[in-house]
């Protein structure tokens, strides 16, 4: 045996080795010869020797515990192990998956349908809206052709009024008069101011002599060549003179266009057109 | 061997215990006293025997020193130790009635020493270690020094790879070491 090194000492733990009793005898002498001669190498025996000796000395007084409960290794199994291993596997397999489920269904699926939930019910909220919005139109658009209607129905009884050549007995004496000259080609405007509050227009034309037309129509445009309005079946006055009553409110600031045609066995001749510049104070 | 100062100074030692100088043979036995006294306790497993190997040991070397019969000096060391060894098996055969000794029956006497080298400094030092470990830490010393379990069995038993173990080991003994220290200091 070769003389040894430190490093051959600190990595084979020759210095408890030898304490122990472990080493060979070869070893034993190897070392010996060594801590003869190195003081380090002696005091480390020394003290190992020591330790060694303070180790046994606590664990025959009982100072030193014993094997930790529960400590190391596995108990060995019970006789039912074979199939209980595999049964416990199984079981925490499927409470994985369990688990996972559960999980799946809470934070993803749940979140899920109660946005779909609140999407769907935005939807609706939003069609009963619309809804609601088209019912309010609908209802405004009737009641504004339930007035039109009736201001329609009212013009129309002014107008079989007038065609029966009996003036309403509400018309008003101060209704503005627009006389209509029996000329064609009119190129200075008639102007008509209505007062505020007046509620009729008289428009009164004198044909030429002669019983050439059974009946009259007269046409009324606005400025922008819209149809006002139209009264058939006009006859002529006692007095010879065609008269007619109508609604102020037919008419707006502005110019309009009055055509008289004269009716003789179904063909219609124009008569007079005239243009008219309302003014409404 | 590492070190090559005491070689010199023992081929001095030698050479100055030739002069028949005093002093070198008190320094040539504090320097290898607690060497002999240790391998003798170690065999003997007695402190009255080891004392006694020490003193048959030195003086056979002097002797041997004086007659000129240390053939290389600078072997001193193992001159010394094989002298002890010689002084420790006579003893042994002594004490087993002129029974042949062998290195297997050294060997066996080796058996646990714990009586010959506890004193209460040791246990002190070591009771105050204990005090520092952890219930499992001291099952690990138990079963590795007491119970003589190889580390392998330990490591399954307590649960603990072998290179803590290691560490626990190396922490307790430089623990150990320090205490006693300290202790015999006070002591002294």
């Amino acid at each position: 045996m070769g003389e040894m090194t430190h490093s051959d000492i600190d990595q084979q733990e020759i210095v408890e080795g030898y304490v122990r009793h472990k080493l060979s005898p070869e070893r034993r002498s190897a070392f010996e010869e060594h801590f003869f001669a190195c003081d380090e190498c002696f005091d480390k025996v020394q003290s190992a020797e020591r330790f060694v000796t303070g180790v046994r000395y606590a664990a025959e007084a009982g100072l030193l515990a014993r094997e930790i409960p529960g400590a190391g290794a596995a108990k060995p199994l019970a006789p039912f192990a074979g199939w209980l291993r595999p049964a416990l596997a199984l079981s925490a397999a499927v409470s994985v998956v369990l688990a996972g489920a559960l999980a799946w269904v809470l934070f993803y699926r749940a979140p899920q349908l109660r946005a779909e939930l609140a999407r769907e019910r935005d939807q609706q909220e939003r069609i009963r809206q619309e809804d609601q919005q088209k019912l309010d139109r609908t209802s405004d658009e009737l009641n504004s052709e339930i007035a039109r209607r009736t201001e329609v129905e009212k013009q129309l009884a002014d107008l079989q009024a007038v065609n029966q050549g009996e003036p309403r007995a509400q018309t008003e004496a101060n209704a503005p008069v627009i006389m209509l000259e029996a000329e064609r080609s009119n190129e200075t405007p008639i102007v008509v101011s209505i007062p505020s509050g007046a509620r009729s227009l008289i428009f009164v034309n004198q044909p030429g002599p002669g019983p050439r037309f059974r009946t009259y129509r007269i046409e009324v445009d606005s400025g922008s060549h819209k149809r006002i309005l139209a009264v058939e079946g006009l006859k002529k006055g006692a007095d010879g003179m065609l008269t007619l009553i109508l609604p102020a409110s037919a008419f707006g600031n502005g110019l309009h266009f009055v055509k008289l045609y004269g009716i003789d066995r179904g063909r219609a001749e124009l008569a007079g057109e005239y243009r008219i510049n309302i003014r409404k104070s | 061997m590492e070190s090559g100062a005491p070689l010199l100074e023992d081929t001095q030692l030698v050479e100055d215990i030739l002069r028949g100088e005093e002093a070198a043979e008190t320094t040539l036995y504090e320097k290898y006293s607690a060497r002999v006294y240790y391998l003798a306790l170690k065999h003997l497993h007695s402190r009255e025997d080891a004392e006694d190997a020490r003193t048959e040991t030195f003086l056979r070397v002097l002797q041997a020193i004086r007659g000129g019969r240390v053939r290389s000096p600078q072997a001193l060391p193992s001159f010394v130790l094989g002298t002890a060894n010689n002084v420790i098996r006579e003893t042994i055969r002594q004490a087993s009635r002129n029974e042949p000794i062998t290195d297997e029956m050294l060997e066996a006497e080796q058996g646990p020493s714990q009586a010959s080298f506890l004193d209460t400094t040791v246990e002190t030092a070591i009771e105050q270690v204990i005090r520092r470990l952890k219930p499992r830490e001291q099952a690990f010393l138990r079963m590795y020094y007491y119970e003589e379990l190889d580390k392998d069995e330990i490591s399954r038993r307590l649960g603990i790879k072998e290179e803590r173990l290691r560490l626990i080991k190396s922490r307790a003994l430089a623990s150990f070491r320090e205490l006693y220290e300290r202790l015999s200091r006070s002591k002294r």
